[in-house]
Protein backbone atom coordinates (compact mmCIF):
# COMPACT_ATOMS: atom_id res chain seq x y z
CA UNK A 1 0.00 0.00 0.00
CA UNK A 2 1.37 3.16 -0.64
CA UNK A 3 1.88 6.16 1.99
CA UNK A 4 -0.46 8.99 2.39
CA UNK A 5 1.42 12.07 1.34
CA UNK A 6 0.82 15.51 3.45
CA UNK A 7 1.61 19.51 2.58
CA UNK A 8 1.87 21.80 4.73
CA UNK A 9 1.41 25.44 4.23
CA UNK A 10 1.86 27.67 7.21
CA UNK A 11 3.77 30.61 7.70
CA UNK A 12 4.51 29.56 11.13
CA UNK A 13 7.63 28.19 12.01
CA UNK A 14 6.38 26.38 15.20
CA UNK A 15 3.53 25.22 13.33
CA UNK A 16 5.39 23.65 10.52
CA UNK A 17 7.84 22.33 12.62
CA UNK A 18 5.38 20.69 15.35
CA UNK A 19 2.92 19.48 12.56
CA UNK A 20 5.83 17.75 10.52
CA UNK A 21 7.08 15.63 14.08
CA UNK A 22 3.19 15.22 15.20
CA UNK A 23 2.95 13.38 11.38
CA UNK A 24 6.34 11.88 11.42
CA UNK A 25 4.82 9.39 14.15
CA UNK A 26 2.01 8.24 11.92
CA UNK A 27 2.65 5.07 10.19
CA UNK A 28 2.73 5.42 6.29
CA UNK A 29 2.71 9.11 6.16
CA UNK A 30 5.20 11.14 4.28
CA UNK A 31 5.48 14.59 4.02
CA UNK A 32 5.75 15.49 0.27
CA UNK A 33 6.09 19.20 0.48
CA UNK A 34 5.61 22.43 2.87
CA UNK A 35 5.17 25.92 1.98
CA UNK A 36 6.06 28.94 4.22
CA UNK A 37 4.99 32.10 2.24
CA UNK A 38 1.00 32.02 0.27
CA UNK A 39 2.88 33.36 -2.84
CA UNK A 40 1.53 31.02 -5.98
CA UNK A 41 0.25 28.26 -2.93
CA UNK A 42 -2.17 26.76 -5.23
CA UNK A 43 0.46 26.12 -8.01
CA UNK A 44 2.47 24.70 -5.03
CA UNK A 45 0.17 22.92 -3.39
CA UNK A 46 -0.98 21.34 -7.26
CA UNK A 47 2.77 20.92 -8.40
CA UNK A 48 3.34 17.97 -5.83
CA UNK A 49 1.39 14.43 -5.36
CA UNK A 50 -0.52 14.98 -2.12
CA UNK A 51 -3.70 13.40 -0.28
CA UNK A 52 -3.80 16.19 1.80
CA UNK A 53 -3.24 19.38 2.75
CA UNK A 54 -3.07 21.28 5.88
CA UNK A 55 -3.17 25.11 5.45
CA UNK A 56 -2.90 27.05 8.55
CA UNK A 57 -5.44 30.41 8.80
CA UNK A 58 -2.44 33.46 7.83
CA UNK A 59 -2.04 31.93 4.70
CA UNK A 60 -5.73 32.71 3.35
CA UNK A 61 -5.27 35.87 2.46
CA UNK A 62 -7.72 36.88 -0.59
CA UNK A 63 -5.84 36.24 -3.55
CA UNK A 64 -5.18 32.95 -2.31
CA UNK A 65 -8.93 32.18 -0.91
CA UNK A 66 -9.96 32.70 -4.52
CA UNK A 67 -7.39 30.50 -5.93
CA UNK A 68 -8.34 27.79 -3.92
CA UNK A 69 -11.90 28.36 -4.70
CA UNK A 70 -11.63 27.54 -8.06
CA UNK A 71 -10.06 24.01 -7.24
CA UNK A 72 -11.36 23.09 -4.47
CA UNK A 73 -13.44 20.63 -3.41
CA UNK A 74 -14.64 19.92 -7.04
CA UNK A 75 -11.34 18.20 -7.54
CA UNK A 76 -10.81 15.54 -5.10
CA UNK A 77 -7.36 14.99 -4.46
CA UNK A 78 -5.66 16.59 -2.75
CA UNK A 79 -8.05 16.71 0.42
CA UNK A 80 -7.46 20.44 2.04
CA UNK A 81 -7.47 20.52 6.02
CA UNK A 82 -8.06 23.84 7.58
CA UNK A 83 -5.77 24.33 10.88
CA UNK A 84 -7.97 26.54 12.89
CA UNK A 85 -6.61 28.83 15.54
CA UNK A 86 -9.70 28.41 18.32
CA UNK A 87 -11.43 26.20 20.36
CA UNK A 88 -14.76 27.68 19.52
CA UNK A 89 -16.93 27.31 16.45
CA UNK A 90 -15.46 29.09 13.59
CA UNK A 91 -17.07 28.67 10.05
CA UNK A 92 -14.23 27.01 7.59
CA UNK A 93 -14.04 28.32 4.17
CA UNK A 94 -16.26 25.49 1.90
CA UNK A 95 -13.10 24.80 -0.10
CA UNK A 96 -11.72 22.73 3.13
CA UNK A 97 -13.33 19.21 3.69
CA UNK A 98 -12.39 19.12 7.41
CA UNK A 99 -10.46 20.88 9.89
CA UNK A 100 -7.70 20.67 13.10
CA UNK A 101 -7.48 22.73 15.93
CA UNK A 102 -4.37 24.10 16.86
CA UNK A 103 -4.89 24.18 20.46
CA UNK A 104 -5.62 20.02 20.89
CA UNK A 105 -3.14 17.71 23.01
CA UNK A 106 -0.58 15.37 21.00
CA UNK A 107 -2.96 12.61 21.22
CA UNK A 108 -6.31 14.38 20.34
CA UNK A 109 -4.54 15.18 17.30
CA UNK A 110 -3.16 11.91 16.28
CA UNK A 111 -6.74 10.60 16.39
CA UNK A 112 -8.22 13.01 14.80
CA UNK A 113 -5.50 13.08 11.87
CA UNK A 114 -5.85 9.13 11.79
CA UNK A 115 -9.13 9.23 11.25
CA UNK A 116 -9.33 12.19 8.65
CA UNK A 117 -7.06 9.89 6.80
CA UNK A 118 -9.12 6.56 7.23
CA UNK A 119 -12.24 8.43 6.23
CA UNK A 120 -10.37 9.39 2.78
CA UNK A 121 -9.14 6.03 1.87
CA UNK A 122 -10.48 5.02 -0.88
CA UNK A 123 -13.46 2.05 -1.38
CA UNK A 124 -12.79 -1.24 -1.77
CA UNK A 125 -9.12 -0.49 0.37
CA UNK A 126 -10.61 -0.22 4.18
CA UNK A 127 -13.96 -1.29 5.90
CA UNK A 128 -17.17 -0.46 6.06
CA UNK A 129 -16.10 3.09 6.43
CA UNK A 130 -15.93 4.36 3.42
CA UNK A 131 -19.23 3.94 2.37
CA UNK A 132 -20.24 5.93 5.51
CA UNK A 133 -22.53 8.53 3.89
CA UNK A 134 -22.69 12.05 4.97
CA UNK A 135 -25.99 12.84 6.49
CA UNK A 136 -26.70 15.52 3.23
CA UNK A 137 -25.93 12.94 0.91
CA UNK A 138 -28.12 10.38 2.25
CA UNK A 139 -31.28 12.97 1.86
CA UNK A 140 -29.84 13.24 -1.90
CA UNK A 141 -29.48 9.90 -2.23
CA UNK A 142 -32.69 9.04 -0.92
CA UNK A 143 -34.31 11.34 -3.47
CA UNK A 144 -32.70 9.86 -6.35
CA UNK A 145 -33.44 6.14 -5.75
CA UNK A 146 -37.43 8.05 -5.94
CA UNK A 147 -36.46 9.06 -9.08
CA UNK A 148 -36.46 12.46 -9.04
CA UNK A 149 -33.87 14.71 -11.29
CA UNK A 150 -31.39 16.46 -10.20
CA UNK A 151 -33.07 19.78 -10.87
CA UNK A 152 -36.19 18.47 -8.80
CA UNK A 153 -33.59 17.88 -6.04
CA UNK A 154 -32.11 21.10 -6.02
CA UNK A 155 -35.45 22.89 -5.34
CA UNK A 156 -36.39 20.51 -2.59
CA UNK A 157 -33.74 21.55 -0.88
CA UNK A 158 -32.64 24.63 -1.80
CA UNK A 159 -29.30 23.67 -3.05
CA UNK A 160 -27.93 24.81 -6.57
CA UNK A 161 -27.88 21.98 -9.35
CA UNK A 162 -24.44 21.95 -9.17
CA UNK A 163 -24.28 21.41 -5.54
CA UNK A 164 -26.41 18.54 -6.40
CA UNK A 165 -24.21 17.05 -8.99
CA UNK A 166 -21.04 17.10 -6.70
CA UNK A 167 -22.99 15.38 -3.69
CA UNK A 168 -23.87 12.16 -6.37
CA UNK A 169 -20.56 12.49 -7.23
CA UNK A 170 -19.22 11.50 -4.11
CA UNK A 171 -22.02 9.50 -3.59
CA UNK A 172 -21.72 7.38 -6.68
CA UNK A 173 -17.36 7.45 -5.70
CA UNK A 174 -18.20 6.40 -2.01
CA UNK A 175 -20.74 3.61 -2.45
CA UNK A 176 -19.23 2.13 -6.10
CA UNK A 177 -22.33 2.22 -7.47
CA UNK A 178 -23.21 4.25 -10.82
CA UNK A 179 -26.38 4.11 -11.70
CA UNK A 180 -29.98 5.56 -10.68
CA UNK A 181 -31.26 1.77 -10.53
CA UNK A 182 -27.94 0.27 -8.80
CA UNK A 183 -28.56 3.83 -5.80
CA UNK A 184 -31.83 2.03 -5.76
CA UNK A 185 -31.16 -0.94 -4.55
CA UNK A 186 -28.66 -0.29 -2.48
CA UNK A 187 -31.31 2.36 -0.72
CA UNK A 188 -33.78 -0.06 0.03
CA UNK A 189 -31.21 -2.92 1.27
CA UNK A 190 -29.94 0.19 3.89
CA UNK A 191 -33.11 1.45 4.26
CA UNK A 192 -32.74 4.09 3.56
CA UNK A 193 -36.19 4.32 1.73
CA UNK A 194 -38.36 1.35 2.04
CA UNK A 195 -40.17 -0.01 -0.56
CA UNK A 196 -43.50 0.94 -0.67
CA UNK A 197 -42.13 4.37 -1.63
CA UNK A 198 -40.43 3.42 -4.62
CA UNK A 199 -43.54 1.47 -6.13
CA UNK A 200 -45.63 4.60 -6.02
CA UNK B 1 -4.89 -23.07 -31.06
CA UNK B 2 -5.01 -25.46 -28.24
CA UNK B 3 -2.10 -23.83 -26.50
CA UNK B 4 -3.98 -19.98 -27.36
CA UNK B 5 -6.77 -21.18 -25.06
CA UNK B 6 -4.42 -22.81 -22.06
CA UNK B 7 -2.76 -18.79 -22.46
CA UNK B 8 -6.45 -17.60 -21.91
CA UNK B 9 -9.56 -19.85 -21.48
CA UNK B 10 -11.98 -16.48 -21.95
CA UNK B 11 -10.98 -17.29 -25.38
CA UNK B 12 -13.10 -20.32 -25.37
CA UNK B 13 -16.31 -18.14 -25.97
CA UNK B 14 -14.70 -15.94 -28.78
CA UNK B 15 -13.72 -19.07 -30.60
CA UNK B 16 -17.16 -20.22 -30.36
CA UNK B 17 -18.39 -17.03 -31.90
CA UNK B 18 -16.48 -17.66 -34.63
CA UNK B 19 -18.21 -21.17 -35.51
CA UNK B 20 -14.99 -22.94 -34.19
CA UNK B 21 -15.48 -25.98 -31.55
CA UNK B 22 -13.33 -27.86 -29.41
CA UNK B 23 -11.75 -31.18 -29.96
CA UNK B 24 -9.04 -29.20 -32.50
CA UNK B 25 -6.69 -31.45 -31.65
CA UNK B 26 -2.98 -29.96 -32.42
CA UNK B 27 -3.85 -28.47 -35.56
CA UNK B 28 -2.37 -24.70 -35.84
CA UNK B 29 -5.01 -21.67 -35.56
CA UNK B 30 -4.28 -21.31 -39.08
CA UNK B 31 -5.21 -24.79 -40.05
CA UNK B 32 -8.52 -24.29 -37.57
CA UNK B 33 -9.38 -20.51 -39.28
CA UNK B 34 -9.05 -22.33 -43.02
CA UNK B 35 -10.81 -25.29 -41.95
CA UNK B 36 -13.97 -23.16 -40.38
CA UNK B 37 -13.42 -20.56 -42.86
CA UNK B 38 -12.49 -17.63 -40.86
CA UNK B 39 -10.23 -14.87 -42.22
CA UNK B 40 -7.12 -16.07 -40.02
CA UNK B 41 -5.89 -11.87 -40.14
CA UNK B 42 -8.91 -10.79 -38.47
CA UNK B 43 -9.68 -13.45 -35.89
CA UNK B 44 -6.12 -13.08 -34.89
CA UNK B 45 -6.45 -9.51 -34.39
CA UNK B 46 -10.06 -9.59 -32.02
CA UNK B 47 -8.32 -12.76 -30.31
CA UNK B 48 -4.93 -10.08 -29.32
CA UNK B 49 -7.36 -7.50 -28.59
CA UNK B 50 -9.78 -9.67 -26.11
CA UNK B 51 -6.81 -11.20 -24.69
CA UNK B 52 -4.62 -8.03 -23.85
CA UNK B 53 -6.56 -4.99 -22.92
CA UNK B 54 -3.04 -2.35 -23.76
CA UNK B 55 -2.99 -4.16 -27.19
CA UNK B 56 -4.17 -1.18 -29.62
CA UNK B 57 -5.71 -3.32 -32.73
CA UNK B 58 -8.01 -0.43 -33.73
CA UNK B 59 -5.52 0.94 -36.73
CA UNK B 60 -5.17 -3.10 -38.16
CA UNK B 61 -8.85 -3.99 -37.70
CA UNK B 62 -9.48 -0.82 -39.86
CA UNK B 63 -8.21 -2.30 -42.68
CA UNK B 64 -10.89 -5.41 -42.41
CA UNK B 65 -14.59 -4.94 -44.21
CA UNK B 66 -17.27 -3.31 -41.94
CA UNK B 67 -18.96 -6.01 -43.01
CA UNK B 68 -16.70 -8.77 -41.69
CA UNK B 69 -16.93 -6.14 -38.25
CA UNK B 70 -20.39 -6.11 -37.38
CA UNK B 71 -20.79 -9.58 -38.59
CA UNK B 72 -18.13 -10.46 -35.67
CA UNK B 73 -19.88 -7.76 -33.06
CA UNK B 74 -23.60 -9.31 -33.53
CA UNK B 75 -22.67 -12.92 -33.18
CA UNK B 76 -20.87 -11.16 -29.85
CA UNK B 77 -24.34 -10.12 -29.28
CA UNK B 78 -26.19 -13.57 -30.03
CA UNK B 79 -23.81 -15.06 -27.53
CA UNK B 80 -24.81 -12.15 -24.95
CA UNK B 81 -28.33 -12.62 -25.22
CA UNK B 82 -28.82 -16.13 -26.09
CA UNK B 83 -26.03 -17.46 -23.84
CA UNK B 84 -24.61 -15.68 -21.31
CA UNK B 85 -27.63 -13.75 -20.39
CA UNK B 86 -29.95 -16.42 -20.10
CA UNK B 87 -26.90 -18.44 -17.73
CA UNK B 88 -26.41 -15.30 -15.61
CA UNK B 89 -30.47 -15.16 -14.99
CA UNK B 90 -30.23 -18.93 -13.49
CA UNK B 91 -27.53 -18.14 -11.48
CA UNK B 92 -29.03 -15.09 -10.15
CA UNK B 93 -32.72 -16.84 -9.33
CA UNK B 94 -30.41 -19.48 -7.62
CA UNK B 95 -28.68 -17.30 -5.65
CA UNK B 96 -31.58 -15.41 -4.42
CA UNK B 97 -33.11 -18.49 -2.96
CA UNK B 98 -29.87 -19.93 -1.91
CA UNK B 99 -27.34 -17.24 -0.74
CA UNK B 100 -29.71 -15.03 0.76
CA UNK B 101 -32.61 -16.97 1.87
CA UNK B 102 -33.05 -14.54 4.94
CA UNK B 103 -32.90 -11.17 3.54
CA UNK B 104 -36.26 -9.95 1.84
CA UNK B 105 -34.39 -7.62 -0.14
CA UNK B 106 -32.32 -10.16 -2.58
CA UNK B 107 -35.32 -10.54 -4.61
CA UNK B 108 -34.03 -6.98 -5.88
CA UNK B 109 -31.12 -8.54 -7.51
CA UNK B 110 -33.81 -9.67 -10.03
CA UNK B 111 -35.71 -7.22 -10.79
CA UNK B 112 -32.32 -5.28 -11.27
CA UNK B 113 -31.00 -7.86 -13.34
CA UNK B 114 -34.21 -8.35 -15.90
CA UNK B 115 -33.83 -4.52 -16.05
CA UNK B 116 -30.63 -5.07 -17.15
CA UNK B 117 -31.74 -7.41 -19.55
CA UNK B 118 -34.11 -5.29 -21.56
CA UNK B 119 -31.79 -2.59 -21.82
CA UNK B 120 -29.04 -4.90 -23.17
CA UNK B 121 -31.64 -6.14 -25.63
CA UNK B 122 -32.88 -3.04 -26.95
CA UNK B 123 -29.11 -1.74 -27.21
CA UNK B 124 -28.02 -4.58 -29.64
CA UNK B 125 -31.44 -4.90 -31.36
CA UNK B 126 -30.69 -1.15 -32.19
CA UNK B 127 -27.64 -2.31 -33.33
CA UNK B 128 -28.44 -5.09 -35.16
CA UNK B 129 -31.45 -3.27 -37.42
CA UNK B 130 -29.89 -0.03 -37.50
CA UNK B 131 -26.57 0.76 -36.86
CA UNK B 132 -24.84 -2.05 -38.78
CA UNK B 133 -26.96 -2.31 -41.66
CA UNK B 134 -26.35 1.27 -42.35
CA UNK B 135 -22.51 0.95 -41.38
CA UNK B 136 -22.56 -1.99 -44.36
CA UNK B 137 -24.76 0.10 -46.96
CA UNK B 138 -22.21 3.21 -46.44
CA UNK B 139 -19.60 0.46 -47.57
CA UNK B 140 -21.19 -0.68 -50.32
CA UNK B 141 -21.85 3.09 -51.69
CA UNK B 142 -17.93 3.93 -50.64
CA UNK B 143 -16.77 1.15 -52.45
CA UNK B 144 -19.27 2.31 -55.26
CA UNK B 145 -21.04 -0.76 -55.67
CA UNK B 146 -24.63 0.31 -54.92
CA UNK B 147 -25.49 4.14 -53.29
CA UNK B 148 -29.14 2.76 -53.24
CA UNK B 149 -29.34 0.94 -49.83
CA UNK B 150 -28.07 3.58 -47.42
CA UNK B 151 -31.21 5.17 -48.21
CA UNK B 152 -33.16 2.11 -47.53
CA UNK B 153 -31.95 1.10 -44.34
CA UNK B 154 -31.75 4.73 -43.26
CA UNK B 155 -34.98 6.08 -44.74
CA UNK B 156 -34.52 10.37 -43.59
CA UNK B 157 -31.17 10.04 -43.28
CA UNK B 158 -28.72 8.87 -40.38
CA UNK B 159 -24.72 9.43 -39.75
CA UNK B 160 -22.63 7.33 -37.61
CA UNK B 161 -22.43 10.60 -35.82
CA UNK B 162 -25.59 10.03 -34.39
CA UNK B 163 -25.08 7.01 -33.30
CA UNK B 164 -21.26 7.93 -31.51
CA UNK B 165 -23.65 10.50 -29.91
CA UNK B 166 -25.98 7.90 -28.24
CA UNK B 167 -23.74 4.80 -27.91
CA UNK B 168 -24.61 4.71 -23.62
CA UNK B 169 -22.68 1.82 -21.94
CA UNK B 170 -23.85 -1.32 -20.77
CA UNK B 171 -21.35 -1.79 -18.60
CA UNK B 172 -22.27 0.32 -15.29
CA UNK B 173 -25.47 -1.81 -14.31
CA UNK B 174 -23.18 -4.91 -13.98
CA UNK B 175 -20.59 -2.70 -12.02
CA UNK B 176 -23.04 -1.65 -9.93
CA UNK B 177 -24.69 -5.75 -9.64
CA UNK B 178 -21.33 -6.77 -8.92
CA UNK B 179 -20.83 -4.04 -6.02
CA UNK B 180 -23.97 -4.59 -4.39
CA UNK B 181 -22.80 -8.56 -4.21
CA UNK B 182 -19.48 -7.89 -3.17
CA UNK B 183 -20.39 -4.58 -0.48
CA UNK B 184 -23.43 -4.74 0.42
CA UNK B 185 -25.49 -8.26 0.90
CA UNK B 186 -24.43 -10.53 3.58
CA UNK B 187 -25.27 -14.53 2.22
CA UNK B 188 -25.95 -16.37 5.01
CA UNK B 189 -25.89 -19.58 2.56
CA UNK B 190 -24.27 -21.33 -0.62
CA UNK B 191 -21.14 -19.12 -0.71
CA UNK B 192 -19.46 -20.38 -3.80
CA UNK B 193 -22.56 -19.87 -6.00
CA UNK B 194 -22.13 -16.25 -4.89
CA UNK B 195 -18.46 -16.35 -6.39
CA UNK B 196 -19.76 -18.31 -9.30
CA UNK B 197 -21.99 -15.38 -9.78
CA UNK B 198 -19.66 -12.88 -9.79
CA UNK B 199 -16.70 -14.44 -11.70
CA UNK B 200 -19.61 -14.20 -14.36
CA UNK B 201 -20.11 -10.95 -13.99
CA UNK B 202 -16.50 -9.92 -14.01
CA UNK B 203 -16.23 -11.40 -17.35
CA UNK B 204 -19.29 -11.01 -18.73
CA UNK B 205 -18.29 -7.31 -18.03
CA UNK B 206 -14.81 -7.42 -19.42
CA UNK B 207 -16.52 -8.74 -22.47
CA UNK B 208 -18.79 -5.88 -23.04
CA UNK B 209 -15.52 -3.49 -22.49
CA UNK B 210 -13.94 -5.30 -25.56
CA UNK B 211 -17.15 -5.55 -27.38
CA UNK B 212 -17.83 -2.12 -27.19
CA UNK B 213 -14.15 -0.78 -27.81
CA UNK B 214 -14.76 -2.36 -31.03
CA UNK B 215 -17.56 -0.42 -31.91
CA UNK B 216 -16.31 2.99 -30.69
CA UNK B 217 -12.66 2.37 -31.65
CA UNK B 218 -12.66 0.47 -34.81
CA UNK B 219 -16.45 0.75 -36.46
CA UNK B 220 -17.17 4.08 -35.66
CA UNK B 221 -13.96 5.80 -37.32
CA UNK B 222 -13.89 3.75 -40.32
CA UNK B 223 -17.23 4.73 -41.09
CA UNK B 224 -17.31 8.10 -40.41
CA UNK B 225 -14.25 8.20 -42.65
CA UNK B 226 -16.18 6.52 -45.80
CA UNK B 227 -18.83 9.28 -44.72
CA UNK B 228 -16.65 11.87 -45.07
CA UNK B 229 -14.92 10.84 -48.43
CA UNK B 230 -18.93 10.10 -49.83
CA UNK B 231 -19.45 13.96 -49.30
CA UNK B 232 -16.57 14.50 -51.18
CA UNK B 233 -17.26 12.42 -53.72
CA UNK B 234 -20.61 13.94 -54.75
FE1 LIG C 1 -22.92 -3.95 -29.55
FE1 LIG D 1 -22.95 -1.09 -28.24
Amino acid sequence: MSKTGFYIASKSYLITKGLESLLREIAMVEIVGKSDSSFKLLENILNKESDFVIISEDMLDPQTKSDLKKYFPYKNKPTLLYLKNSRGYEKAESFFCDSINLYLSKNELLKELNEIIESKKPAGKTSSKSSNLSEREKIVLRHVAMGLTNKEIGEKLFISIHTVTTHRKNITQKLGIKTVSGLTVYSIINGIINLEEVSK
Amino acid sequence: MADLIHLNYLLISVINRFGINLGFGDKSVQEVCQEHDVNLDFFLEIVNSFHDEDYLPEEHLQDFSVGLITDYLSKTHRYYLDVKIPELEKLIIMMVVECYANNKHATLLESFFREYKNELIAHTKREDEKVFPYSIATELAFLGKDNSLIESTAPGGYSIQEYSSEHDDIESKLYDLKNIIIKYLLPTGNQSLCSKVLTELFNLEKDLNDHSRIEEKVLIPKVLLMEKKLKTMK
